[in-house]
């Protein structure tokens, strides 16, 4: 990532702060570990005033979400959706644009490999996931490109509209699955299950860990790559950093809002189809528990830096896998587990290099 | 007052030597440093109460941060700042309005869509009970217009204030809240001459009235027209602080740059060459529909730099960008050696050679938030070499920005560190090299000097008149009568959106010029 990228990751108003870039240096690990470290302790807090035993909470929290090959494993599979939306959010916000409707590529992308995957049985395998993630990808393109044209071509605010998109696509694709395309067999809102050779196997049974991790990896790395080698890449960044700037330059704004759109609805399409291919088999009512606004956070919190969003979709992958099974352990309600998220998220956007104590020590070191 | 030495070179400590008072601000030792760079490094500086104080330096001479230092908005490494023999910690600005230090900035300080009343009274609405006194703000409000011997339409949101009047406002506020130092940083590279003109008629006022003065300025005609003392600082030093009174420009100007340097001579007019652009009954409309520029007819040669004149805010903007292509027109076309340009895009005309220096540095010029080396790379983006097949090829970039920055002479950081980290000056020279590194077909310059040191603005001039020699037909934005006589070949005036005058610069005086840009003549 050095070349001729700046590290500026997803702008931020007014960063005029002046530092050493030395002690700036020092300060990054701690700016990306600090909301951890006070979530947890935010966390501890109400746990103790619940009267539980808060090291004894986060214990196990760990040993289940790290504890063990099955756990690891599990927090990989957690973290795999998360990843991609979070990429898919990046790539918006990293051109200035402000895409909260990566939910609604996540479903139309899932329902649309579902069907691929219980309508197209004669396919064979690896030909019919490829042709399903492919058709997930277009559907969730195609869906972010609805806000993309308001947006480029009528100037419609992206916010208002992506976000109420996603209302849009959660409830057709529920009325598609509970008029047309109902389960035969089940009182449930599911589509019938997916061809047995659409469905990836797992790396690591019993975990459903597949080959969909391997590739929101290599996504990543087409995401480092795109922005800092790619002249598109370069024109978005530039579009992204000042527009005004970019449009002066000759880059096309219009056209770089709808490859901007075009490629987060094509990376939350992805997300959708692997979990329907690698978690789930059948397209469920209302399946997703907000992967696409989870993956807000991950960009957020990666400040669109490529590790540090592989790195928040893994503590949010830990934090849900690990979550959901401490459940089954001991009497710590699921809320708990939301609250950690929510104030990671809260302390994930405080410029810690504005806070006074901070900045006393940037000037001494 | 003594009489200042001719050589100006012995600095001359304090008012104190004069007037056995204790100096309104005294400063001792003052030094902060950005990394390697000393900002301010040991500043020591007394400035008199009741007198107009000018600090004058190139740019990244430190008189910003020394100004920032005294407000509070920058924590000096050492040093001390003593208020009327009173130490004081002027560690934020609240403390600093507290002590009774105002500043205005070069980017006003206001919220745009409240009105000049509110804009005023923020932070301190006068009250009777839980409801805002209207009435009683207003009598304030226009008390403090008449101590300032000004006008101001108190229920216009600011947004449709004149620039003028925005800074108007600003004075008026920091006497609202009672300060009796006035900071100014550069206070007239924002104004046309008419406003600059009532500013010059506000601040002896306003010493007159026993407040402090200081302003950072460029301009050595302005601080001969308004400063009593002025202080001359180089490289994070002050060099000497002299009366203006029998002090030397000329002195004063080598003082500043610290070395002889001269400005070039143009060379005598070149044979014309041909019509590189031709508009025809142009008319453009501003961002709130109003038609700015009416049927603007006129046509530019190879080899020619015409200079626009006009007030501010006449319709240059709309004309440049629509050269441009940011701007679509209403009316009229457009060509280009010939070839309609009206319908292309920006990108199409970059393509064909149209150069543009945007009079909005850090908003349009550049990207302050990108590396230089990304800041040089656009134009030359679909250049096989650097980013063939669409894959950047970084070394080749850095190595092209390289070659750019030094032949412009940008100094201060290497092609990967962020334009934020330039001067106003070296990123300007930026901007012109990623402009003109080779010869534009036509050049827009808005305002290609504003904001620029003296060397600096003779690097500039030295460029445009060889992309002049090398053929590159310029039309020339420029708030600086002189620069415009001194650079053009000819000249058109604007006046409220209409071409009012097309002349043969030689032929031009500034009186001339005056009156045909307010539509005197």
């Amino acid at each position: 990532m050095s070349g001729i990228v700046a590290e500026t990751g997803i702008p931020v108003a007014g960063q005029e702060t002046i530092a050493p870039p030395r002690a700036l240096r020092l300060l990054r690990p701690l700016q990306l570990s600090g909301p951890f470290v006070i979530a947890l302790l935010v966390g501890a807090v109400v746990l103790f005033a619940s009267g539980r035993d808060a090291i004894g909470t986060y214990w196990l929290l760990a040993q289940q979400s790290l504890g063990g090959t099955t756990e690891i494993a599990n927090t990989l599979v957690a973290a795999t959706p998360i990843l991609l939306t979070g990429l898919a959010t990046a790539v918006a916000f990293r051109s200035g644009i402000f895409n909260v409707g990566v939910e609604g590529s996540l479903y139309v992308g899932a329902f649309a490999a579902a069907w691929a995957g219980f309508t197209l049985k004669g396919l064979a395998g690896p030909l019919l996931i490829v042709v399903a993630v492919l058709l997930a990808a277009a559907a969730g393109a195609l869906w972010a490109l609805v806000p993309g044209v308001l947006r480029a071509r009528w100037r419609v605010d992206e916010v208002v509209t992506t976000l109420m998109l996603n209302y849009v696509a959660i409830l057709l694709t529920s009325w598609l699955v509970n008029y047309y395309f109902l389960a035969p067999d089940i009182a449930n809102s599911m589509s019938p299950m997916i061809a047995k050779q659409a469905r990836l196997g797992s790396l690591l049974p019993p975990s459903q860990l597949s080959i969909a991790f391997v590739v929101a990896l290599l996504v990543t790395g087409l995401y480092a790559y795109f922005f800092s080698r790619t002249r598109i890449g370069y024109e978005l960044r530039m579009t992204g950093l000042n527009p005004r700037f970019a449009r002066a330059v000759g880059i096309n704004l219009g056209g770089a809002v709808l490859i901007a759109f075009a490629i987060s609805g094509f990376l939350g399409g992805v997300a959708g189809g692997f979990q329907i291919l690698g978690v789930n088999y059948r397209f469920i009512d209302h399946f997703s528990p907000g992967y696409g606004f989870t993956g807000i956070a991950v960009a957020l919190l990666g400040r669109g830096h490529p590790i540090g969003i592989v790195l928040a979709a893994l503590f949010f992958g830990a934090l849900s896998s690990g979550g959901a099974m401490i459940q089954l352990f001991s009497d710590i309600p699921l809320d708990l587990i939301n609250i950690l998220q929510g104030t990671v998220m809260i302390f994930a956007v405080i410029e810690l290099s504005r806070l006074p104590f901070v900045k006393r020590w940037l000037r001494h070191a | 007052m003594t009489q200042a030495p001719r050589s100006a070179d012995a600095p001359i400590v304090g008012a104190s030597a004069a007037s056995a008072t204790v100096p309104r601000i005294r400063i001792r030792g003052l030094t902060k440093s950005y990394g390697s760079v000393m900002a301010n490094d040991g500043i020591d500086l007394d400035i008199a109460r009741g007198g107009i104080h000018a600090i004058v330096g190139e740019n990244g001479a430190g008189k910003t941060t020394l100004v920032r230092a005294i407000y509070g908005l920058v924590e000096p490494d050492a040093g001390s700042i003593e208020l009327d023999g009173k130490l004081v910690d002027v560690a934020t600005p609240a403390k600093a309005i507290a002590s009774r230090i105002g500043m205005v900035h070069q980017r006003f300080q206001l919220v745009e869509p409240l009105t000049a009343l509110e804009n005023l009274t923020l932070g301190d609405l006068p009250h009777r009970g839980m409801f805002f006194d209207r009435s009683a703000a207003l009598s304030r409000a226009r008390a403090l217009a008449t101590e300032l011997g000004t006008s101001m339409e108190w229920d216009r949101p600011v947004v449709h204030l004149s620039v003028g009047a925005r800074q108007r406002l600003e004075i008026m506020r920091l006497l609202y809240r009672k300060a009796d130092i006035l900071i100014f940083d550069e206070p007239t590279s924002v104004l046309t001459p008419q406003e600059a003109d009532d500013l010059f008629r506000v601040l002896p006022r306003l010493a007159g009235q026993g407040r402090t003065i200081i302003f950072i300025t460029h301009k050595l005609r302005e601080v001969f027209a308004l400063a009593d003392r002025v202080t001359v600082m180089r490289r994070g030093r002050v060099i000497t602080t002299v009366p203006t009174k029998g002090s030397d420009p000329q002195a004063l100007a080598s003082l500043i740059v610290g070395e002889h340097f001269e400005r070039p001579e143009l060379e005598a007019v070149a044979d014309r060459g041909e019509a590189v652009i031709d508009v025809e009954g142009l008319s453009v409309c501003d961002d709130l529909g109003t038609l700015s520029l009416r049927e603007a007819t006129f046509t530019v040669h190879a080899g020619e730099i015409v200079g626009v004149a006009g007030i501010e805010g006449s319709g240059q903007r709309e004309l440049v960008e629509a050269l441009l292509g940011v701007r679509q027109p209403v009316a009229g076309t457009i060509r280009l050696r010939g070839r309609p340009l009206q319908r292309a895009s920006v990108w199409d005309r970059r393509k064909r050679g149209v150069a543009f220096i945007s009079e909005d540095r850090d908003g349009e010029g550049a990207c302050l938030a990108a590396t230089l080396a990304e800041n040089v790379l656009p134009l030359e983006r679909h250049d096989p070499g650097l980013a063939g097949g669409g894959r950047l090829r970084i070394s080749a970039i850095a190595a092209f920005a390289r070659s750019v920055l030094t032949r412009f002479d940008v100094r201060g950081a290497g092609p990967q560190s962020p334009a934020r980290a330039l001067s106003g000056g070296n990123l300007q020279r930026l901007v012109l090299g990623r402009e003109i590194h080779k010869t534009p077909t036509l050049l827009l310059a808005a305002h290609p000097t504003r904001g620029v040191d003296v060397r600096g603005i003779a690097f500039i001039h030295e460029q445009l008149a060889q992309a002049r020699k090398a053929g590159a037909a310029t039309l020339l934005i420029s708030e600086e009568l002189s620069e415009l006589i001194e650079l053009s070949d000819r000249l058109l005036v604007i006046f409220e959106g209409r071409l009012v005058a097309d002349l043969p610069a030689a032929e031009v005086s500034p009186e001339r010029l005056g009156l045909l840009m307010t539509g005197a003549a």
